[in-house]
Parts: C-alpha cells; structure tokens; sequence
C-alpha cells in the first residue's frame, strides 16, 4: 500500500489508512520504512488508536542489510538524494551500525504499541517468509487465549 | 647532500608520484550503485569521512615515502666536507693513487681519450675530491712500480702537477710492486687502521694480474678500489714477435724472418695486411686474411741484406679493423751482417790421408757458402792444437774444435776469454777426446772453462750445464750395440735446425751416428732461450748442446763430424746444417741487439777513454748518456734509456751499431679481467667503479659520511609504517 518513487510520506500514509477504515481491520504494512522512525512509531499508535491491528513488515534488500561492498562505489540515492561516493570498505561498521540501531528504534515502538515488526529479505522467498510468519502469530493467539 | 647517482635519484622522484597516480586512476575507477537506504549511507559516511581521509592520506604519503627512500639509497647520497663539519667528525683518511702507466693504458676508449689520458683525469678528480688533512700519495704501476711521492701529501696541487707531466710508458704493469709500493707510502703516513684506501686507475687488462704476488703486501691497506678506465670495445690486433728463422749467411744471401701476429679481441678480424721493410726500404706486403678471436699465426717470409753491416728488419699492421692499441702494430729486427766469417778450424795431426781428419767435411761444406754467394765469405784457417796457443783467436768469429784429444790449460783461458768477448766456439767431439778432460773443461766446477779459476760464473751456461748436471760418461761405438743409433730432431723451431723439422728427405734424420759421447743428464728436454738441447740420438741422449756465454756462443757437438763418427757428411742436410751451426756460432748477437723496453743495450768496447767517442741515439734522434762498465772481465757500453721502442744507434765513432727495441708482448692482451681474478688479487672486499665520474664516488664510499645505510633504514620504517596503517585500515573497515 505504501511505495513508488520519491520520498516516502510514512506519516501521512498511517493517517490516511486509520483514517479511512472505519472498522476494525488486520492492516499489514510492506515497506522499506525509510524515513523517520518516529513518523512509523506514531503512525502506528494512530492505527492501534482506530481499533485496527497493524503488522509492520519492512522489506529490504540483502545488500542493504549485509553493505558487501569492497571497492570505491558511487551510490546514486533513489528518493532524491544525491551521489555519494566512497569507499565502502572502510565505512561498513558505521553503516550497519546505522542500520541496526533504525530497527532496534523500530522494533521498540512497534512493541510498545502491541504491534508486530519484522525485516524481510528480499533475497528470501516471500511465500515462505510469510506462511513463516503467520503460522507464529497464530501459535502466539492460541497462547494468549 | 650530493649523490653517487643524481640519475638514480631523479627516476626514484618520480617513482614517488605512483601511489597518487595509482590513487587518482582508482578514484576514477570506481562501480555505481542504486541506493535506497541513503539515510543510513549518508549518516555513516558523514562519521567515517575523517577516518578514511586520513587512512587515504597516511598510506599514500608513506608509499611515496618508502619509494622516495629507495631511491635515495640507491642513489648513494653521501654529505660533503661542509655538511659533515656539523654533522660529525671525522680521523684523517690517506690514499694512494696507483695509476697504471703502462703500455696497454695507450688503447684508445670510445671517446677519442686514451685510456691513460682517461685515468690521469680520475685521478685527478679523485685528488681534487678529497678533503682538507687527507693525504694522498701517487704510485707509477708500470715496471717497475715506483712511488711519484715519498709518504701522502696534502697538496692537490702538486699532485695534479706529477700527474700531468706523466707520460704513459711501453712497460708492462707491475701490479705485485705497486701494491707493495702503495702499501709502503700508506705506511709512512698519518691515517690509523681503517683509513688506509688504495685506488688502482687502470684499464683492468687480466692478462698482466699475477695473483699470488698481488695479494701479498697489502698489510697497511684497508680497502682497495679499482677504477676501470679502459675503453669497453676491447679488440686488438698485435704483431708480438719478429726473429730470424735461420742464421744469416752473408750480404746477398737471402734470409728468413718469422713473425707472429693474434687477435686479441673477441670479433674475428679481417683484411690484415703486413708491411716489411729492411733499412726502411719497402719490401713485401704479407697478406694475412682473416684471424678468429684468441687465433695467432706465424708467416715467414724472406728478406736479404744488400751490404754487411748493421740492418734493421721492421714488420707493421698496415690495416686492421677493430685494434685500439697501436703501440704493438710495430716490431724491429736488428740485424748484424758480416762482410766475412774468419773460422778457424783446429783438429789433430795425423797421419791418415785429408779426407779422413776429423774436419775435412767441415772445411768442404763451408766452401760452398761461397757457391750460395758472389763474395769471398769465408776465410777458413786450420791448425793444430799445438798452435792455438800463440794464435790471434780474436781475428776469428768462429773457433771449431774437431775431436782435439787435449787442452791446455792457458789454451781453455783464452777460449773463455774469447768467447765471453763474442767469439762463437763449436766444440766436436770424437773418438780421440780424452773424457775427464773434457769433463773438467766443459762441465766440472760448473764453470766454463774450470781451469781459469776467474770469478764470475755465467748464468746461461749456468741454467744449462749446473742444472742439468751433466756427466761425460763414456764413448759410445756404435758396433757394440746391435741397434743402429741416428740423430732426432725436436719440435722446438730453432733456427739452426727448422729447415731440417719434420723432413726426412735431406738425410739429417737418416744419418747413423758410428760413435758418440755418451752424456749424463738429468735436464730432460729443457730448452731456455739462451742455453738448452738442440738435437738429440734416437736414444734420448743429447746430441748437440748450446749456451751464451758472455757475449759469445758455445756449441757443443757429442759426437764429432767425420765419417768416422757419422754418415751425417754424406748427406744432403749436412752442408746447411754445418752452414747454420757456423752462422749460429758467430751469431748474428741478435739476443744482444733486440731486447724489451727498459733493457740496456750492451755493445763491447776497447777501452774506457772510448766513453767520449761514444754517443747513445734514440727512436727520435736524440741522443743520451752511455756509460762504460766492466761485465765478465770485458769493457762494455751500456745504454739504458731504452724506455720507448723503436730503432735505436749506438755510434763509436765512424761506426754505427743498430738495435730494436720492442715492447713487452703481455700488454696486447686487453680482455678485461675475471672478477673472479681480481678478487682473488686484491681483496674480496674490492670495489670496481667505471670512469672518472665513479671515481668520485669511490673516493666518498669508504667514509661514514655515506649515507645510503640511513636511508634504507629509513626505507625499513616507513615499509613497517606503510604495514601498519595499512592493516589499521583493514581493521577499522
């Protein structure tokens, strides 16, 4: 529901989507979340706020989570943003530093709302990925009943 | 800082701009990739931005560093004496400059220099490269090794001076007395253990370094630098050696001269052509063809001598490819022909009929020479032993005793006398002679003749019959044994028996010998140019043998020259055998007017008031001192300034003697020296460097102002640096 080119409204997403569904719904959300956490993180207390219950699935792609860069690479940013070249070698630590702590923030708001957070790999088949996944959250309902 | 190799230096400069050019063609090689998750790239690059600079810039200013540091090792910077007044202090450094004056220092280089004008100017820079309190001494390498100052000077100026009015010679390198010399004047002067260093500027031609005598002597020297100035392209042809084949007979006879000619270089050489001449008249013009590297030939050719007198022979290389050395394209034959050859024959009364005295062969062979000639060239004279007392022996250029059973004693003093003054005496011995006489008068005491009792023991005569021990055994007859006994002729090329080597034809090699002298020896084949074996019997025993003694010759014959003793007369090869025995005998005193450069020329001379009357000429016509001096009981004049060859003239007054003076042959051979040689003569430790501008270097080399071992240990840390920062990279990515 959430995608295309330019830069992600995250936000202004949520809103639409609580805003519009009047009952109580299942909403599930493909992205790859780039953009603010706290615009997902409230985003998704907007959702809760409606009665609906949200599952949040950020789908990214395996170099983004891994950075297997080794030699000076020119990375042309897709929402807008400019070239940046580097050299990747000497810069991986800190990138998946980055990467790590956005999900750590992500996975932290998305708990503290009761809603579910879980990364997706694009290398992964998403079939599998997701029969995975549903099949652990109904194991988790039984429990909670 | 100055260095050994600016070019080495310059190319190491830019070397150091390659880890930035490699970094920038990097930077313009680099892959693009889409990127969504920007925000995590951006925030991560914006940390990492300063670390990576600095890491980029570290490891390239420490690549550029080592690089730098590699090629100034290389380069061999050393300080000079300003910067090393600061920089540290030093103990005084003496040197000794060998330079090699002799005769193949006349090769011409590729330059257009001679190598000897080429190693004056090394030298010099190496004089004016020194600093103040150093000493320096200068040392002459051509033989005989002399030092051009007595102990290290500390004036360049001087120094420069001697080297500029030193002329390079025709002597051969004496490389065993420079060493020895330079390490005498190290010895008088200031440097302590350490700094002694010795620079040889030669051509490092490797024929003239005789190890063993090179590497004793070197006490007082620490180091040795050898700097090569001799010309890279090293080809040389040289004419080393002119002599008559056989005896001259007289005026208008034709003669044989022999010259050899090699190529000493490494290419073959081609379009050799030899010019003879007599008295500087032009005469044939031998062509040679091709010579293969390291080949040599002898040609002979013929040659006569129009008029008695005094002759010079002169064989020259009129073209040749490839020959940087002129000096041995030239060489003279002096030459000594007689009007007429006074011989007097001596054998004993007897009673049988002419033909059968033990000289009428002879006397009959000798006539012929005046069948080879339209001159009366003989005046033969017979008598008996009886009257050898009371004759005149000096009118006679030849003495011939045929199977003379007896001496006397005074008769055995005056034929030593007379021959020690250049007569030529040809002992023949037959059945009659008494052996212990003989004995006595030849070989015992080991002086010819014993009964004189005079000092002075002749060393020919002395290398021949001393060493050899010879014993006058027995008379031989040839019935007692069942086995015929006939003459063999060695391979040696003696003149007086070459015609007859290897022919069978002329019947010397066929004549039976029916009685000889049986001689005791244990010289075997030893021949030295003055004294040795001429001919030998079938039974290795020898059959003639001969010696200088003084300025004469002594032929002795183990068998005597009648039929009685030999079929030898009856044989073809008889009359040129007793022809050039006569010839040889009366000598042409070759050995005496060809000599090397720096031996005296030797000429007999009455008296010492004749000192006045007598003039030394040189190859130019100048003229120097002759001095009379006693030699083996005889007046001589010597000539000693025999420094350059050439024809030189001995003039007494209206008379006119000629002789050759040529150089030495070891100095054609220019191939340059096996490190392996040079090592083992002057020192493992020995430096080579190659022309003036090295000679610079070498004189910087042995101080602790070089500083090449700073900068690769310099090299050493910056590579540790370059490791490290590298591997600090790798772990912060």
């Amino acid at each position: 529901m959430a995608g295309g080119a330019g830069k992600t409204a995250l936000r202004a997403v949520f809103d639409e989507i609580a805003e519009r569904l009047h009952e109580r719904h299942l909403v599930i959300v493909l992205s790859d979340l780039f953009g603010d956490p706290e615009d997902v993180v409230r985003g998704v207390k907007h959702l809760r706020h409606r009665g609906h219950e949200p599952i949040i699935l950020q789908v990214l792609d395996d170099a983004e989570l891994t950075f297997p860069f080794d030699q000076p690479t020119e990375f042309d940013g897709l929402e807008g943003v400019g070239p940046v070249l580097t050299e990747p070698r000497l810069m991986r630590d800190r990138y998946l530093e980055e990467m790590k702590a956005y999900m750590r923030v992500m996975r932290r708001g998305c708990h503290s709302q009761e809603a579910d957070y879980e990364v997706l790999n694009t290398s992964a088949k998403m079939s599998l990925v997701l029969s995975s996944y549903l099949a652990m959250r109904a194991k988790r309902s039984r429990h909670r009943r | 800082m100055w260095f050994a190799h600016p070019g080495i230096l310059l190319g190491a400069v830019g070397a150091a701009f390659l880890p930035l050019l490699i970094h920038l063609i990097n930077r313009r090689r680099y892959r693009r990739e889409p990127w969504a998750a920007t925000m995590f790239l951006l925030r991560a690059h914006r940390q990492s931005k300063r670390h990576i600079q600095i890491d980029h810039w570290l490891l390239l200013v420490v690549r550029t560093l080592a690089l730098l540091a590699f090629g100034i090792a290389i380069a061999r910077p050393y300080l000079s004496s300003g910067q090393m007044n600061w920089s540290m202090t030093r103990s005084a450094i003496d040197r000794v400059i060998v330079l090699d004056d002799s005769l193949s220092m006349q090769s011409m280089r590729e330059d257009g220099q001679t190598s000897f004008e080429a190693a004056v100017q090394a030298a010099t820079q190496i004089v004016s490269d020194v600093e103040s309190g150093d000493g320096i001494g200068l040392v002459s390498a051509s033989s005989p090794a002399s030092s051009l100052v007595d102990r290290p000077l500390q004036d360049a100026t001087a120094l420069s001076a001697i080297m500029d009015e030193r002329r390079c010679s025709y002597n051969q390198t004496d490389w065993a007395g420079a060493i020895r010399t330079a390490n005498e004047v190290l010895s008088r002067g200031k440097a302590s253990k350490g700094g002694r260093v010795v620079y040889c500027v030669t051509d490092l031609a490797g024929a003239s370094i005789p190890v063993s005598d090179v590497a004793t002597g070197q006490e007082d020297i620490d180091r040795i630098v050898i700097v090569n100035v001799g010309p890279t392209a090293r080809g040389n042809i040289a004419l080393d050696s002119l002599r008559l084949e056989s005896p001259v007979i007289g005026p208008g006879v034709s003669s044989r001269v022999r010259f050899r000619i090699a190529n000493l270089g490494s290419e073959p050489a081609h379009d050799i052509r030899v010019q003879i001449t007599v008295d500087k008249h032009a005469g044939q013009s031998v062509a040679i063809g091709l010579l293969q590297p390291g080949q040599s030939i002898e040609p002979k050719t013929d040659v006569t001598f129009e008029s008695a007198g005094s002759h010079v022979v002169t064989a020259s290389i009129t073209h040749s490819i490839g020959n940087v050395l002129a000096a041995d394209d030239i060489a003279h034959l002096a030459v000594d022909v007689a009007e007429r050859l006074p011989i007097l024959l001596v054998e004993p009364d007897s009673q049988a009929s002419i033909s059968d005295r033990s000289l009428f062969c002879l006397r009959v062979a000798l006539r012929s020479r005046q069948a080879r000639s339209d001159r009366d060239l003989d005046a033969v004279r017979t008598i008996a032993p009886s009257e050898l007392e009371g004759e005149i022996l000096d009118e006679f250029r030849v003495i011939v005793l045929g199977d003379v059973p007896r001496i006397s004693e005074r008769s055995m003093a005056r034929l030593r006398r007379y021959v020690l003054d250049g007569g030529g005496l040809i002992v023949a011995m037959g059945q009659q002679v008494d052996g212990p006489e003989y004995q006595k008068f030849l070989f015992g005491g080991r002086e010819f003749p014993t009964a004189t009792g005079t000092s002075g023991e002749p060393d020919a005569w002395r290398a021949l019959f001393e060493t050899g021990e010879y014993r006058l055994d027995r008379y031989v007859r040839a019935d007692e044994s069942d086995s015929v006994v006939r003459f063999k002729i060695p391979t040696l090329g003696h003149g007086v028996l070459a015609d007859f080597e290897g022919r069978d034809d002329g019947g010397l090699n066929q004549a039976v010998v029916r009685g000889y002298w049986q001689l005791g020896s244990q010289a075997g084949d030893k021949v030295a140019p003055d004294a040795g074996e001429l001919l030998h019997f079938e039974n290795a025993l020898p059959a003639m043998l001969h010696t200088r003694l003084g300025l004469g010759r002594v032929i002795v014959l183990t068998t005597g020259l009648s039929m009685s003793d030999t079929t030898l007369p009856a044989k073809p090869d008889f009359v040129p055998f007793a022809l050039n025995l006569v010839a040889f005998a009366a000598g042409d005193a070759g050995d005496r007017l060809n000599v090397e450069t720096g031996q005296p020329l030797i000429s007999r001379v009455a008296s010492q008031t004749d000192n006045e009357s007598t003039v030394g000429l040189g190859p130019n016509g100048e003229s120097h001192p002759v001095s009379i001096e006693a030699q083996n009981d005889s007046l001589v004049a010597v000539f000693r300034e025999t420094h350059q060859p050439g024809i030189y003239r001995l003039r007494q007054g209206s008379r006119e003697q000629l002789y050759a003076v040529n150089p030495r042959q070891d100095e054609s051979d220019l191939r340059l020296a096996d490190e392996g040689i040079v090592k083992a003569a002057f020192g493992p430790s020995v430096t080579i460097v190659s022309g003036a501008v090295e000679a610079a270097v070498g004189v910087h080399e042995e101080l602790p102002r070089e500083l090449a071992g700073t900068a690769m240990y310099l090299l050493v840390a910056l590579v540790i640096l370059e490791t490290w920062a590298a591997t600090s990279a790798g772990s912060r990515a």
